[in-house]
């Protein structure tokens, strides 16, 4: 690697990683206290946006994954207790980026599918996070309490299944507008440089 | 001893039953007590975050029963759930006091590991600079629009220039660090 190329890989994960990192330690944090839906999708989403700019500005391997690694130790020092399950967030969803960005460069097309599959790391988050904090045996009891709700509710057994596909979906739209907003983010930078 | 402590809760995953949860707890509280380290044993987040969990665990043996009476089996499952929690606070708050921004730096140059180091030193000093750059982003949106929520009606502005400013104090930053010669 050339030296303004290092030069700009360790600015690139400094800056956009410490960006990222502020954001989920301030506004993650906030958003995680008032228990606002969909709340992983959006900091998910927010962090795309800041991994393609900060892709766009060092197009090189592994600079999102090195932006995720420093997000990472700014949320450690930031407010709020709850650090763990946010890191491991950080961590996946700067793996997932940069899968994306390596099989399929910098472009429209990329940074649309990295934004969508980023948003999309919040649902097996909730349930290894479930799975970690409580064992496996909790969704055993949280099949048997849905079940004793819907029938006391008059619904039917499955009618869960509704509030699962509300849920997906729901992530699906946060993952189609932040798409949107990185794209035509990555598209207005590079216009200006 | 942090490495066995994270592989007793990493077996604790992977089991229901008391006779293994039991005495992991048991370990952990005797070594907090022993080492002088109680706040280990605080809850994390304060008691406000656990009250959920805890009326859940308290009425899962009824929910958990054919016609909402009291079931030894949901008593089973939610004690179990119980020390699930137990055992996870205690490593959420070993790892919380085991790490600091200074010495995971003094760590990196210790293991002269001077790229990581040189990162994670830029990262902290922009880290400042970012939280003015919100403040002073949602001034303007006040006084722009007269309302301190603008962002929330126009996210898509908000966003793109929280990445515009990253991206132009990351050139400021890229050419000083150029023109000085530092050594990254």
């Amino acid at each position: 690697m050339k030296y303004s190329e290092r030069i700009k890989f360790a600015v690139s994960a400094a800056v956009f990683g410490s960006a990222w990192g502020a954001l989920e330690a301030f506004m993650g944090s906030y958003l995680h206290m008032l228990n606002i839906p969909f709340r992983g999708a959006i900091m998910a989403g927010i962090a795309c946006v800041l991994m393609s700019s900060g892709r766009a500005f060092a197009p090189y391997k592994f600079v999102t994954l090195s932006a995720a690694s420093v997000a990472c130790l700014i949320k450690l020092v930031g407010i709020g207790a709850f650090k763990l399950g946010p890191m491991a967030g950080i961590l996946i969803e700067g793996i997932i980026a940069e899968i994306v960005f390596l099989l399929f460069g910098l472009n429209s097309f990329s940074v649309f599918t990295a934004s969508f599959a980023v948003c999309f790391e919040g649902i097996p988050h909730f349930f290894i996070t479930s799975w970690i904090m409580y064992g496996g045996g909790i969704f055993e009891t949280y099949l048997i309490v849905i079940e004793k709700t819907a029938s006391v509710l008059g619904l039917p057994k499955d009618s869960y299944m509704a509030v699962l596909f509300l849920w997906i979906a729901g992530h699906a739209a946060a993952g189609f507008f932040f798409g949107k907003v990185s794209s035509a983010s990555v598209k207005k930078l590079k216009n200006e440089i | 001893m942090l490495l066995s402590f994270f592989i007793l809760f990493f077996i604790s995953l992977f089991f229901d039953a008391l006779y293994i949860l039991i005495p992991i707890s048991a370990l952990f509280s005797f070594y907090s007590f022993i080492s002088g380290k109680k706040y280990l044993l605080k809850p994390a987040g304060g008691w406000k975050f656990w009250i959920v969990p805890l009326i859940f665990i308290f009425l899962s043996p009824f929910f958990l029963s054919q016609n909402f009476s009291y079931s030894k089996e949901g008593l089973l499952k939610s004690v179990s759930i119980f020390f699930h929690l137990y055992i996870f606070n205690f490593a959420f708050n070993l790892i919380n006091d085991s790490f600091s921004p200074y010495g995971l730096y003094a760590l990196l140059e210790k293991k002269n590991m001077k790229k990581a180091a040189s990162s994670a030193f830029l990262a902290l000093a922009y880290f400042s600079r970012f939280k003015r750059e919100i403040e002073t982003l949602n001034s303007y949106c006040a006084l722009y629009s007269g309302s301190k929520f603008y962002f929330i009606k126009k996210p898509s502005l908000f966003f793109y220039a929280l990445a515009r400013n990253a991206f132009s104090a990351a050139l400021d930053l890229s050419r000083l660090l150029y023109l000085r010669k530092i050594n990254i």
